[in-house]
Parts: C-alpha cells; sequence; structure tokens
C-alpha cells in the first residue's frame, strides 16, 4: 500500500523511535526492519526516511554517533536520548486515541 | 569505474557527512540485490532508486547539516583559504568601519566616506558571510556565492582596465581583493560546477 508523505512522516516518527529502543541502528537497518514489520505491506521511497531522522536528532528525540560497517565503512548509527521515552509515551497516546475515534466511524460506514 | 566509487561520483556534491550516510545506505541495498541474484548494473540502479531522488534527499539532508567543523574540515583546500582569507577581510574591514567611525566627529559621511563605508560592507563583510555559506554547500547559496565572487572579480578587473571611468579609489587593498576574489571564483568553479550543472539542466 502506498502512502502519502505526510503520512508516512506521522507515522515514521513514533515507528523509528519505537525500533530504536531495541536498541542502536543505522538508517538502511531501521527502513528494513519496518518492511519486515509490515510485511511489505507499508511502502515508501527509503530517502523520506533520512530526513526524519535528521530532525528527530535535531528535537534531540535521538542521537547519533558516526561508526563503522562490518567492512571498515563509514556509519551513522542512532540511539534514544532521554527525551525519547516521554515523547514515545505521547506518540502511544495520540495514536491509541485517534484509533479510538476512528475504529467506530469505520464501522458505521456504509459500503 | 567501481561501485563505491560511483555512487561516491553521485553523492559528491553533499556535505561528507550525508554523503557517507546516504552511501552507507546504497552500498548495503547493492549488496542485498546483488545477494538476491540482481546483475551489477541493475543493482547498482536500483539502490539508487530505492532513495527516490537522490538530489532532493541529499538536499534536503544538506540544509539540515549542522556541523561547521564537519563541513570545514571535508571542505577542498582552496575553498578553506578562501573562506579564512575573506573572513580576515571582512575582520579588517569591520576594523575600518570601527576607526572610521571613532574618528568622525559628526555620523554624516562624505560621498567618498560613504562608498568606502559601503564597499568595506557589502565586499568585505557580504564576502565573509558569503564564503562561510560556502561551508554549507547549498546549492543556492553556492549559486549567490559564484555570482557575488563573479560581480566582484569582474568588477576589480573593470577597475583596473579603466580605472579613468571610476571616480573613486578603493580604501581597502584592492590587489588583494581581486586576488581573493579570483580565487573565489577559481574555487567555487571548481567545486560548483557540477551543481551548477544540475541546477540549469
Amino acid at each position: 500500500m502506498q502512502f502519502s508523505k505526510d503520512m508516512v512522516a506521522a507515522f515514521a516518527r513514533p515507528a523509528i523511535l519505537c525500533l530504536l529502543r531495541q536498541g542502536e541502528s543505522y538508517g538502511y537497518e531501521i527502513i528494513q526492519k519496518v518492511k519486515e514489520l509490515s510485511n511489505g505491506e507499508i511502502q515508501w521511497t527509503d530517502g523520506m526516511l533520512y530526513p526524519i531522522l535528521h530532525r528527530l536528532e535535531e528535537e534531540e528525540l535521538i542521537q547519533s554517533r558516526w561508526g563503522e560497517s562490518e567492512t571498515g565503512r563509514k556509519r551513522k548509527y542512532y540511539s534514544l536520548t532521554k527525551h525519547s521515552t516521554p515523547a514515545i509515551d505521547q506518540y502511544r497516546m495520540q495514536w491509541t486515541t485517534l484509533n479510538e475515534f476512528l475504529a467506530p466511524l469505520w464501522a458505521t460506514q456504509k459500503p | 569505474m567501481n561501485t563505491q566509487a560511483s555512487f561516491r561520483k553521485e553523492l559528491s556534491r553533499f556535505p561528507a557527512p550525508v554523503a557517507a550516510e546516504l552511501e552507507d545506505h546504497l552500498i548495503e541495498e547493492y549488496d542485498r540485490q546483488i545477494r538476491a541474484g540482481t546483475p551489477p548494473e541493475a543493482a547498482r540502479r536500483g539502490a539508487l532508486a530505492t532513495l527516490g531522488d537522490l538530489r532532493d534527499v541529499g538536499e534536503e539532508l544538506s540544509r539540515r547539516q549542522v556541523s561547521w567543523v564537519w563541513c570545514f574540515r571535508d571542505t577542498p583546500a582552496l575553498l578553506k583559504i578562501l573562506v579564512v582569507g575573506w573572513v580576515l577581510i571582512g575582520l579588517f574591514c569591520l576594523l575600518r568601519i570601527v576607526q572610521h567611525h571613532a574618528q568622525c566627529c559628526t555620523p554624516a559621511l562624505d560621498a567618498m566616506s560613504s562608498w568606502s563605508f559601503g564597499v568595506c560592507l557589502v565586499l568585505g563583510l557580504g564576502g565573509a558571510l558569503v564564503s562561510l555559506m560556502l561551508l554549507r554547500r547549498s546549492e543556492v547559496w553556492r549559486c549567490v556565492a559564484m555570482v557575488f565572487f563573479a560581480v566582484t572579480a569582474l568588477g576589480f578587473l573593470l577597475q583596473g582596465a579603466v580605472v579613468a571611468f571610476l571616480p573613486f579609489l578603493l580604501p581597502i587593498e584592492s590587489a588583494l581583493l581581486l586576488c581573493f576574489a579570483m580565487i573565489a571564483g577559481l574555487s567555487a568553479w571548481l567545486t560548483g560546477r557540477s551543481r551548477l550543472k544540475h541546477a540549469f539542466a
């Protein structure tokens, strides 16, 4: 399923934060994890993720460090900061509220 | 040209941290596609396609690039000389302006002083600012810088050639500025020509 850029941006922020809760990761790996978790249902251009990562970093919701890949290539690793957990909680509440609001509306909608 | 070099070439217009991050992505994707049995050239193109419009992504990330140290470290030597030199000229001009105001008992400047003041302000401080912005390597700023330096160089060359038409002498060292304007034009051209090609493509 194709999603608009805005939709991806809205969804990607909590998704990235939740994925990083499992440990530090880098751009390509995060994208692969999202693809895996969605069974390929969520399709986005990989290039859309990097500006979101950088924005989260600017907002200090994540931090980065330069490390090396197994082959010695420079690689940017992202991890959570002290501000991440409150943000994740807030996202969870917001998305849950939206879901609770929309669920009955979807149910009553005529086909 | 091997694949990594080809990706580097594609990413060469972006600041090093952005290029390094995207290069890592491209090589990972390329390796994945090769493992899946895709022919090398198709894998290379496929890896580039996963990022969408590479230019848009790189530009957006470059705008967000915050570390000046990173940018300066990765800047070509010629451009470093230009930036440092022009910042020094800017400081020199600032000093001239401050000195002028210290000596001047009235705020009103005569025609000559106004011109000197303007030149100091535009060429010295403006040039310093523009050259500093070159470190950011944003496409817009590179174009602005190239135009600025080209006009400056042309202005000084014209002044040298047809000095009779210009009823003033610049109070700041023209030869030094001309030299820097020419270095600036050259370095901006050397490092920016691929970007300009894209800008006007």
